[in-house]
């Protein structure tokens, strides 16, 4: 028991570092993020897809701007 | 254990039975005419008178000279001849004192105890660390008597513990002090072997004799003194090449006349203290040879954390593995024309673009997607632009994958390959939901191809095709308009290089990566202690 008190910074770390992982792996936290972008409608998309690519894309890799 | 209970615990239980008086005798030195008090009378046959030095022999009633010294003993001695303490419930008295010297000239002292009923014992200082040596004359002998367990290679078992091999050196007896029940002398060289099992040790003294080609017995100090020409020289560094150099000049042959084992276990500096009642100790310089070692305890406990962490770990996993639903809920292979990309340039790249739609997922929960992809690819690349929209609130959410292959031979003839033909990639949560999946990609699939019916059948075909690409192209790519493409129905379309595509998407997939920063951490935090432990124990 005294030695487990010496641990008294690499124990709790390690505690802490598995607690934090599988906290993660349980809850299914992480995953690539997305890029985001609003108010889009498949149907003019499907009606124009060479407009969308050429006009839409750009201005929503440039986040919008 | 604190040292009140130490103290409760000799002076309630164990303590043994008061020793039958063992009474002093105060005799005479022939030599200086000192008071000698004779502490173990009829037990000892070496004294050394505290005055002068000269050692005396005990004879009848009387002291005898044997060796007449007349200096100052040079030596502390921490515990007080005549001092008695407890160690492990006995109660020892401290008679003699041996100061002894290795080849390297490492000093130590050899507190010699005596208790009447568990005869002699030796408490061993070294550099501020104790040892209680309990002789063991039977050990290491057989049936016989003779020696079946010395030597410097190998590991042991002793006294039902085991042991492994420390070191092996020469000892020399550089001073004595006190009365001991051997014909102690100054000079005398033994042999040791030591074993250790913390905080246990095992010692193999052994006295050698060295006999000449007649069978005499030689006085192997004096030929070395000779032989350096300084009788100090002896125990110098070189002083095994210079026995063994007479060794093979004389043809001496080496024979064991004496074997002497003990096993000896570690005692802290504070219950020696506490045992002789003393005020003070040597310094503490270095870690003891059978020192228990306060890292060993740790480096277990760290390996049963980390036993007990990888369960709770693996559980984990089997939760996080049973709970995710794991779903597929689109699988499709898409095999798409090349012919009816678009062709466009990013600075001197060329490349076909093309979109295309998937199908729809349903996402009944907040859960994640895995998108796994698959497409044949030999020296070429595909680069992909998924949508996820959001049927109802429109909002879209777009994530980027890449596949590529290449493969060859090196100038040394080594074949090489690099990428992959499938990938994956998973999301973050997603909100629940009805989702319309749109793709956009990029790919080299089919430029070759594209580009000569580009020449045979585009729109510059009518005698311009010497002027291929030409600023046309890069002058509409570079002003983010439309690219190239072919017209809709040429002649040869179906024949044009096809771009063969699977993906699979799966919804609510366990994220199993988090195990890796896990398991690294704990080997890690191992590897620690383990380095740790391992230090300590070269410090012996």
């Amino acid at each position: 028991m005294r030695e487990l008190w010496r641990m008294y910074i690499y124990l709790p770390l390690t505690l802490f570092v598995t607690g934090f992982c599988l906290y993660g792996l349980i809850h299914q936290k992480g995953g690539q993020k997305p890029l985001q972008a609003e108010k889009l409608d498949i149907k003019s998309i499907r009606k124009n897809p060479t407009a969308f690519r050429t006009t839409h894309l750009p201005y929503i890799f440039r986040g919008g701007k | 254990m604190a040292d009140s209970e130490k103290t409760f615990r000799y002076q309630a239980g164990m303590a043994p039975p008061e020793p039958p008086p063992v009474e002093a005798r105060r005799l005479l030195c022939p030599h200086c005419g000192a008071a000698v008090d004779l502490l173990l009378p009829g037990k000892s046959e070496t004294v050394r008178c505290q005055k002068c030095l000269s050692i005396l022999e005990p004879e009848h009633a009387a002291l005898k000279l044997r060796e007449a010294y007349n200096e100052q003993f040079p030596h502390r001695l921490w515990i007080p001849l005549g001092r008695e303490g407890i160690l492990d419930g006995i109660k020892y008295k401290c008679v003699g004192m041996v100061v002894r010297e290795d080849e390297e000239h490492a000093r130590w002292s050899e507190y010699l105890l005596f208790n009447p009923y568990h005869g002699y014992r030796y408490l061993v200082e070294s550099y501020g660390n104790w040892t209680l040596v309990e002789p063991h004359p039977g050990l290491g002998l057989d049936a016989k008597g003779y020696p079946v367990l010395w030597g410097s290679s190998a590991n042991i078992r002793l006294a039902g513990k085991k042991f492994r091999y420390y070191s092996h050196y020469r000892a020399r007896i550089v001073n004595i002090i006190g009365e001991f029940p051997w014909r102690a002398s100054i000079g005398e060289t033994n042999e040791i072997t030591e074993y250790i099992n913390p905080p246990y040790q095992a010692s193999c003294e052994q006295v050698i004799q060295y006999l000449d080609r007649e069978g005499n017995p030689v006085d192997i100090a004096a030929l070395m003194a000779a032989e350096h020409g300084n009788a100090d020289a002896q125990h110098s560094d070189d002083e095994e090449k210079i026995l063994s150099r007479i060794i093979r000049k004389r043809d001496l042959r080496q024979r064991t006349t004496e074997i002497h084992w003990s096993v000896g276990q570690y005692k802290y500096p504070e219950e020696i203290k506490a045992a002789f009642q003393l005020d003070e100790l040597p310094p503490k310089e270095a870690f003891g040879m059978c020192e228990p070692n306060p890292l060993r305890t740790r480096f277990w406990l760290s390996l049963a954390i980390t036993a007990l962490l990888s369960l709770v770990s693996c559980a984990s996993c089997v939760y996080a593995i049973n709970n995710a639903e794991q779903a597929t809920v689109l699988e499709k292979k898409f095999i798409l024309n090349t012919a009816e990309f678009e062709l466009k340039r990013e600075g001197d790249t060329d490349y076909l673009e093309f979109s295309f739609e998937p199908g729809e997922i349903i996402l009944p929960k907040e859960t994640n997607v895995e998108f796994d992809l698959k497409s044949l690819l030999e020296q070429q690349w595909l680069s992909l632009n998924i949508f996820m929209i959001h049927s109802e609130s429109g909002a879209g959410y777009i994530y980027d994958a890449e596949l590529s292959r290449y493969f060859g031979v090196s100038d040394d003839g080594e074949s090489w390959s690099e990428g992959s033909e499938t990938t994956s990639l998973t999301t973050v949560k997603m909100p629940p939901g009805k989702y319309n999946l749109y793709a956009i990609g990029a790919t080299n699939v089919g430029i070759y191809e594209f580009k000569q019916n580009l020449k045979l059948f585009g729109e510059s075909a009518s005698g311009m095709a010497q002027q291929l690409l030409g600023p046309r192209l890069r002058g509409a790519t570079q002003q983010g308009m439309r690219g190239v493409v072919l017209p809709q129905n040429f002649a040869g379309k179906e024949n044009s290089p096809k771009l063969e595509l699977t993906l699979r998407v799966t919804r609510d997939v366990p994220i199993l990566d988090w195990l890796f920063p896990v398991f690294l951490w704990l080997i890690g935090w191992n590897i620690f202690y383990l380095v740790r432990y391992r230090s300590k124990e070269k410090e012996r």
